[in-house]
C-alpha cells in the first residue's frame, strides 16, 4: 500500500552504477559500512537470490526483473521480518553521471505483487511532483 | 488541537513544510496504491479530490478548524464544504467536535501513521545507502 521513491543523480556512469549495484564485491565495499563485516551473495538474473549480511542484520530476496544496466526489480525481506517487499532500481544515464530512481515498495499479504508493480510504473509521472 | 507529526508521533506546532509534503506523498500514494480494502477504498475516494486533498493539508498544518476556515480558501458555499468534509469523516481521516456553535475538524493521522513510520525507517535507510553508493562510485 505504501511506497517510497528516492531520486538521485550519480557521480559515476550507467555501467559503472549497474555493476556497484549487482556485483557481489562491489556490494561488500559499499552496501553496509565496514564495520559491519558484510557478506554479499548475489545472483542477478530473473529468479537468482541475493543476501546481504553485516553484524547484526541482514536482507535477502531474488532478483524479479534485470535489465542491464537500465532497471533491477528485487524483493526485500530483512531477517525476523515476516513481511517481504518490493524494490525497483531505474538508471538513466547521463553521460559521466547516472539518474537513480528508487522505488520501495511495501505489500500486503494478499496483494499482487505483478498488478502492484504494473501500477506503479503508471504512476512514476504523478508522482514526480510529489 | 494539534496536528500530530506522523514521522515522530508528537505533536507539532503552526509551520511545517516537511509536514505537508509527507502528507502529499503519503496522499499520491494511496491515490495510486490503493487496492481492493474497504477501509483504503474510502480513503482513496476521500483524497481522490482536489478539493478535500488541500483541506487534509490544511488540518496537517494548523490542527483543529472551523467548517468557516476550511472553507475560506476555497471559491464554495459552506454546505458544499461540509459535503467533503463528511467524506473524509467517513474515511476516518478527520474528527468532528462541537465548539460551541462551531463544528471543528482535526486531522485524524492513525489510518496512516503505520505507513508513516514504515516510508520512515526506509527513506532514512535508502538516502544512507545511496550516500554511501556515491562515496563508493567517488572513490573509485
Amino acid at each position: 500500500m505504501t511506497s517510497l521513491h528516492i531520486t538521485r543523480i550519480l557521480p559515476a556512469p550507467v555501467d559503472r552504477v549497474w555493476a556497484a549495484l549487482t556485483r557481489p564485491e562491489a556490494l561488500t565495499a559499499w552496501f553496509w559500512p565496514p564495520r559491519l563485516q558484510p557478506r554479499v551473495t548475489a545472483d542477478p538474473r530473473p529468479g537468482g537470490e541475493y543476501r546481504i549480511e553485516g553484524t547484526g542484520m541482514a536482507v535477502s530476496g531474488r532478483y524479479v526483473e534485470v535489465d542491464e544496466p537500465r532497471r533491477l526489480v528485487f524483493t526485500w525481506r530483512w531477517d525476523g521480518d515476516a513481511t517481504e517487499s518490493v524494490v525497483t532500481i531505474d538508471l538513466t544515464g547521463l553521460g559521466v553521471k547516472t539518474e537513480l530512481t528508487l522505488v520501495h515498495d511495501r505489500l500486503d499479504g494478499d496483494t499482487d505483487r505483478d498488478n502492484h508493480l504494473l501500477g506503479w510504473n503508471d504512476c512514476l509521472d504523478r508522482l514526480a511532483a510529489c | 488541537m494539534a496536528a500530530i507529526d506522523l514521522l515522530h508521533r508528537r505533536p507539532i506546532r503552526l509551520s511545517g513544510e516537511p509536514l505537508r509534503s509527507t502528507w502529499s506523498c503519503l496522499i499520491l500514494n494511496l491515490v495510486v496504491n490503493s487496492r481492493a480494502d474497504d477501509r483504503l477504498d474510502a480513503v482513496f475516494a476521500a483524497v481522490a479530490d482536489p478539493t478535500r486533498r488541500a483541506i487534509v493539508a490544511d488540518l496537517a498544518r494548523h490542527g483543529g478548524r472551523t467548517t468557516g476556515e476550511l472553507a475560506q480558501p476555497h471559491a464554495m458555499s459552506l454546505p458544499a464544504v461540509s459535503k467533503h468534509l463528511s467524506v473524509l469523516e467517513r474515511a476516518g481521516l478527520v474528527s468532528r467536535t462541537r465548539r460551541g456553535r462551531n463544528q471543528v475538524y482535526a486531522l485524524r493521522p492513525q489510518p496512516l501513521s503505520e505507513a508513516a513510520q514504515w516510508l520512515d525507517r526506509h527513506h532514512r535507510f535508502w538516502t544512507e545507502r545511496i550516500d554511501a553508493l556515491t562515496d563508493y562510485l567517488e572513490a573509485q
